[in-house]
């Protein structure tokens, strides 16, 4: 099978995976347009993530407001009626699943991908993106019972010298304290603290 | 009283994880952190009552791999259980996990269900008694 078709069956499976394990939602998908070059129109709450290796690109995810809504409500079981973080952190990690089950089904066909942390976005930012051309572009979009609709945008370019090659993503560590120094330090100054107390009560 | 800290930088993912954690009566109280670094400094202060720790991995600041690699190094915090819950699911993964923790209790793959989650922390919880 050619990994562009690898790659739409491992968005579809993933999404499919999502929602339906997440949320008991099962998507269907209304519209894939290659171009890349449709994002409905309401579209304003969106989450991108980088991925590098043997597909180096980004994936997307974009809601309008009512959708976010709903569909972050239902993760939270709560009326969520406004946009507020809570839908953007939302729609931020079904992207960040969506994205770990794209992954997890590349791998098993010898693409190896690393996705990043997702990054909150918006309309317009994708819209650019996607308008560079150099790279393959695909747009689906699906829609779930619960009037929630969503469309799923993924640019990217074959690495071929990478295919299959596994790249560590970078490190996210601030290199001040080491994990490690930092857990000992705490531990012995509420060990110290605890000591004092002690030391403090006799009579 | 039995703590279970969460480790997420989804916030939602949080709340979803201590919502079926609290549900099933898993624990009296629930702690949270939004990187491995403010981990530390929760489990730090308490580490005595923390029966259990649900950890994602990719975090900004520090991952979850590299929490898990220094609690596994001080005997003070060593024996508490650790369970993954992640998307990174793959075998090298995992084996990457273990090996940086070899006393990692359990590992979940997201999405998962609720029933997924209590099925792999019950029996963990039970054994820490």
């Amino acid at each position: 099978m050619e990994i562009q078709d690898q790659v739409y069956n491992a968005i579809r499976d993933s999404v499919a995976n999502t929602l339906e394990t997440t949320l008991s939602l099962s998507p269907e998908l209304l519209q894939q347009d290659g171009s890349g070059a449709a994002i409905a129109q309401d579209d304003v709450i969106a989450s991108c993530i980088d991925l590098e290796g043997g597909i180096n690109g980004k994936l997307c995810v974009s809601f309008d407001n009512n959708s976010a809504c709903r569909i972050v409500s239902k993760m939270l079981g709560m009326d969520i009626e406004e946009i507020n973080n809570d839908v953007y952190d939302g729609v931020g990690e079904i992207l960040n699943m969506i994205a770990g089950g794209m992954k997890m089904s590349l791998a098993k066909t010898d693409v190896g991908v690393n996705i990043g942390l997702p990054v909150k976005s918006d309309r317009a930012s994708v819209r650019e993106d996607i308008k560079q051309d150099e790279s393959i572009s695909i747009n689906e979009e699906f829609r779930c019972p619960e009037d929630i609709s969503f469309s799923v945008i993924l640019k990217y370019k074959l690495d071929q010298k990478d295919a299959g090659q596994k790249k560590e993503p970078p490190s996210t560590t601030t290199k001040t304290l080491s994990p490690l120094d930092k857990l000992n330090m705490l531990l012995a100054k509420q060990n110290t603290e605890k000591k004092e107390d002690n030391t403090n009560k006799q009579p | 009283m039995k703590k279970i800290l969460v480790v997420d930088d989804s916030g939602v993912q949080r709340k979803m994880i201590i919502q079926i954690v609290q549900k099933a009566g898993f624990a009296n109280e629930t702690l949270e952190a939004e990187d491995g670094s403010k981990a530390i400094e929760i489990l730090a202060a308490n580490f005595e009552d923390t029966a259990l720790v649900l950890c994602d991995w990719n975090m900004p600041n520090m991952s979850g791999l590299e929490f898990i690699e220094a609690i596994a190094q001080v005997p003070a915090v060593a024996g508490i259980p650790v369970v993954m819950v992640t998307t990174e699911g793959t075998e090298d993964k995992i084996a990457e996990a273990k090996a940086a923790n070899p006393n990692l209790a359990g590992y979940i793959a997201k999405p998962f269900t609720p029933d997924v989650l209590k099925a792999t922390i019950t029996p963990i919880l039970e054994a820490a008694g």
